[in-house]
């Protein structure tokens, strides 16, 4: 007796999943530096993995061909975290940033360099540094994060992130700068040695 | 050569966002120089560019990291996540 082919791409999805799920997962965490948007994205790729079960191929390879959905989903994840709602929504944070450390004649309002940048030589060796910098980077809006993954995660060029986020040089200039002051300050918060 | 002071002057705010250009993308050879005139005799943003650039290594070092560690899903997340193919 054959089973419906429904059950059957569900039972095969899942036993994939079974067998790639921590690789996916960790994939996503990595693309996106938050839990629940890994999560989330997981999940799309299963189910348009069962959804398009027919166009798998036999024979070929289940990993690559959901490693290859996984990164069409964090693709538009990348497109819809920029839309010019989600970034106006962040400009408040934005020109607070810049009230918070220039004043009106466009000076620093307190001296910019911080304590921890001084240990220079240990930091880039020190996990607990690495780990608070992580969370922070973790707290920064959407947006942002996906600035700053995309250059310093992937080292990918200026223009193909303006282009994957669908934004202006010149926003993404502003939104590198506004991400890595906030870092900046959230580090100097939360980081004593 | 009071014109071209006056060129060159620009703010520390408009400095520190050069500077997170520069690393981003890369400068005009105008935004370079002016951006260089300023670090040479402002402590401040000298020292905010050098910061800057620790901790885009620090940045690149933690994503070295993530890219080689491989995080199992607990039993919980596994179960969440595979709700949606029932």
């Amino acid at each position: 007796m054959s089973t419906a082919p429904n059950q059957n791409a569900n039972i095969q999805v899942g036993n994939w999943f079974s067998e790639f799920g921590d690789e996916l997962y960790s994939w996503a965490v990595y693309k996106t530096s938050s839990k629940e948007t890994a999560e989330d994205l997981v999940q799309e790729t299963l189910l348009s993995a069962f959804k398009a079960f027919d166009s798998f191929k036999a024979g070929s390879n289940p990993k690559t061909w959901l490693f290859t959905i996984l990164n069409n989903k964090i693709i538009d994840y990348y497109r819809a975290s920029s839309t010019k709602k989600s970034i106006n929504e962040t400009e408040l944070l934005g020109n607070r940033m810049d009230d918070e450390n220039f004043n009106s004649d466009g000076h620093w309002n307190r001296n910019p360099v911080a304590a921890w940048a001084n240990e220079e030589e240990h930091l880039l060796d020190n996990a607990e540094f690495l780990e608070v910098l992580n969370s922070c980077i973790q707290n920064l809006p959407t947006a942002w994060r996906n600035v700053i993954v995309s250059k310093y995660f992937d080292h990918k060029k200026g223009k193909q992130i303006s282009k994957e986020l669908n934004i202006t040089s010149s926003n993404l200039w502003q939104i590198a700068h506004r991400a890595k002051l906030q870092l900046k300050d959230c580090l100097d918060k939360n980081w004593e040695n | 050569m009071n014109r071209i002071m006056n060129l060159a002057m620009i703010s520390c705010k408009q400095a520190a966002l050069l500077t997170s250009k520069k690393s981003m993308d890369s400068l005009s050879s105008i935004e370079k120089w002016k951006l260089n005139m300023h670090l040479k005799v402002c402590t401040a943003c000298d020292g905010f560019a050098k910061q800057s650039e620790l901790l885009d290594q620090a940045i690149e070092t933690l994503g070295n990291q993530k890219k080689e560690t491989l995080i199992t899903l607990t039993d919980e997340q596994r179960a969440k996540i595979l709700k949606v193919l029932n």
